[in-house]
């Protein structure tokens, strides 16, 4: 098992080389870029455009900059310069001589607009996306196996067939229509709940920062209500539209779990029905669902961009479509680089955990 | 007995595959064999699929709305009126039935037709784009196997590893500034997403490409373009077709995302997601029906085609049999 992780750890290190220079190559040669937005602006000379760009290193041909922001090429020498002053390999840890830059010494660079290291950035926006997708997570597989077990034990009941109805509609439904509605519904008409944001900024410093844990310290009580009042809403645009096809996938693999022989079984043993649907069918039933759901963790994570820029949630969704909209290449490559690691874990953890619970399956 | 009948695709229907024609009063029947073809039996089996039916009808109506819609409501935005400078937009009524906007105040009845005009030729074109590559990448593939089928193998990889919803919005910031860029979104998202079709064809093409007809063919010295195109690919074509239309389906509810967000069809050419995006900025003041209806249709399209989707997967599956 450990050989086989190994295994595949070692293989996903040149798919994500790959996709960084993809996503590195599409990034840099799209037009704009971080001067865009001074583009009608007649104070803004191009001798200072030039200075701009060359302190950014934005000047050098796109493979430099990639090799810089890897780290095999030292950014304070102009071109390709493999060897840092002192002569070491750029890639080399600064402690013997080589460079402080680049993915090589797990440096994600710093932020073109603000100037802030990118992981640091990432990692305050990453809390609240973390906030809203682990809860969204954690309700959606409850609701999906419950309502997959239910429409499965009582096949072509009323109830089957209106969840089915309903999977087929959450199925057809653009995530940010639903985010919509329910602003318009809950929001604006009836007044109920918060629209935007993560907190009530009348009540409480800004979300994160130290004054934000004190206020949370004093009054954790008031802090959680207001917290979970503004989660109600973006937590069920995100539920509704994911559990439609989870639901239906629990159900089937549920089917099958309840035609096969041990079931009959543990039926024909006497066992009451709740024994043989909760310890013997869905346990089964449940392997392919567990692989499924793992698979769609990253997606969480960046499938969260549209809900979370309707209901103005400081995560990272918001963080990128502004990173996208002022050319913020090097936020952007982070959060990219970020979501392709998750993916190729996903896909990994998604294989183990079949063999976790699956005792059949052997590497 | 003269006439043979020759069926419409429609008729193929009929109970049974045996016709009796009488030949003159007291005659004995003449039986008439016909068998039916893969086509018509495929017919028969969605004509069963009572949703698939829905769906073709519902499919056909927007299709013909989309056709017809803008001719009798032609796209055009109305000035604000003088004396509100924010017109915050007007409840469905008889002469609006889906309301109308704020700010421009164009009725959404007009607008989601446009749109509906638009998003289809998006999905359709862009879904050809990508079937068609799709098919020939996974065809080449599956086909010479070997280095070939590896390379193409691990660049679909790493284009099903990459982040797509952000490739496009970057790769949408291309064709920006072209007022009129439908033909670049189109090129977009067929030219980013071909990677699931090729995978199935290149599957289907390796286990079909193993059988016996394959093998006789090659035998008597058919050339490979030839296999590819006239012996392997009509077998492999019905996976194909379920596969596009769901990417159609696909595509416009991608459509309505990237526009959404700003990124897509330029803002002042009406598509579905445009109207939703518009409608953002006045959600506030609770005018329901303007996001309503755009979505509304999305919703209706997608279904239809997704149920069009499922009947077509029950047709052609040949363990379906009746």
């Amino acid at each position: 098992m450990a050989k086989y992780v190994a295994r595949r750890l070692l293989q996903a290190i040149p798919v994500i080389i790959g996709i960084s220079i993809v996503i590195y190559a599409i990034l840099l040669s799209a037009p704009g870029g971080p001067l865009a937005k001074f583009a009608n602006n007649p104070k803004v000379t191009n001798e200072q455009r030039a200075k701009f760009m060359a302190a950014w290193g934005l000047d050098q041909p796109i493979p430099v900059q990639y090799c810089r922001w890897m780290g095999f090429c030292d950014p304070n020498q102009p071109g390709v310069a493999l060897l840092t002053k002192s002569g070491v390999p750029n890639f080399l840890p600064s402690g013997i001589g080589g460079g402080d830059n680049g993915m090589a010494h797990l440096s994600l660079g710093f932020s073109i607009d603000t100037g802030e290291d990118v992981g640091l950035l990432i990692g305050r926006a990453a809390l609240p996306t973390l906030i809203l997708a682990g809860t969204a997570l954690i309700i959606w597989i409850l609701l999906a196996v419950l309502l997959g077990v239910v429409a499965a034990v009582k096949r072509y009941s009323f109830f089957d067939q209106a969840a089915t109805v309903f999977s087929y509609i959450g199925l057809a439904m653009p995530t940010f229509w639903l985010g919509i509605m329910l602003i318009i519904l809950f929001g604006a008409t009836l007044k109920w709940l918060p629209v935007s944001g993560m907190i009530d900024s009348r009540l409480s410093p800004p979300f994160g920062t130290g004054e934000y844990w004190a206020y949370f310290g004093k009054a954790p009580l008031t802090a959680m209500v207001d917290l979970l009042r503004h989660l109600i809403l973006p937590v069920c645009t995100l539920v509704a539209v994911s559990i439609a096809g989870d639901s239906r996938f629990v159900r089937a693999s549920m089917l099958e779990a309840l035609g096969q022989d041990y079931v009959r079984t543990a039926r024909a043993k006497g066992l009451s029905n709740r024994t043989v649907v909760f310890r013997h069918a869905l346990r089964n039933a449940l392997l392919p669902v567990v692989t499924n759901i793992a698979l769609e963790i990253p997606f969480l994570f960046s499938g969260a961009l549209v809900t979370e820029s309707i209901f103005s949630w400081p995560g990272i969704g918001r963080l990128t479509l502004r990173t996208i909209q002022s050319f913020d290449y090097s936020v952007l490559m982070g959060i990219l680089m970020i979501i392709a690691v998750l993916v190729v874990l996903a896909n990994l953890l998604a294989d183990v955990l079949y063999a976790v619970v699956d005792p059949r399956i052997k590497y | 007995m003269t006439e043979s009948r020759v069926p419409a695709p429609g008729a193929a229907a009929q109970p049974d595959e045996i016709e009796r024609v009488p030949d003159g009063p007291g005659a004995d029947y003449e039986i008439d064999l016909r068998s039916l073809s893969q086509l018509e039996l495929a017919w028969r089996k969605f004509r069963r699929h009572r949703l698939a039916l829905i769906g073709l009808g519902l499919f056909a109506v927007i299709v013909v709305a989309a056709i017809v819609g803008p001719f009798l409501l032609p796209f055009t935005p109305v000035p604000p009126r003088p004396d509100q400078i924010v017109y915050t937009g007007r409840p469905p009524s008889l002469a609006h039935p889906f309301g109308e906007t704020g700010g421009l105040q164009a009725d959404v009845l007009m607008l989601v037709l446009n749109g509906a005009r638009t998003s289809l030729f998006l999905g359709v074109t862009s879904m050809l784009i990508g079937v068609v590559i799709g098919t020939i990448v996974g065809a080449v593939a599956g086909y010479l196997g070997g280095f070939i089928d590896n390379l193409l193998m691990r660049i679909v990889d790493i284009m099903l590893s990459l982040p797509l919803l952000f490739v496009i919005l970057v790769v949408a910031r291309f064709f920006r500034d072209a007022k009129d860029n439908v033909w670049s979104i189109i090129l977009v998202f067929g030219l980013l997403g071909w990677m699931g079709v090729s995978r199935l064809v290149r599957s289907l093409f390796l286990s079909i490409r193993e059988r016996e007809f394959i093998e006789a063919a090659r035998a008597v010295g058919v050339s490979d373009r030839r296999i590819i195109f006239r012996h392997i690919l009509p077998n492999a074509l019905s996976p194909i077709v379920v596969a596009a239309s769901l990417i159609i389906a696909g595509n416009i509810i991608g459509e309505a995302f990237i526009s959404f967000l700003g990124f897509g069809i330029n803002p002042s050419t009406p598509t579905w997601g445009n109207v939703l995006s518009n409608s953002l900025t006045f959600i506030l003041q609770g005018n329901w029906w303007w996001p309503f209806f755009p979505g509304f249709a999305i919703i209706l399209t997608v279904l239809a085609i997704n149920f069009i989707g499922d009947g077509l997967r029950d047709a052609f599956d040949p363990r379906s049999r009746e």
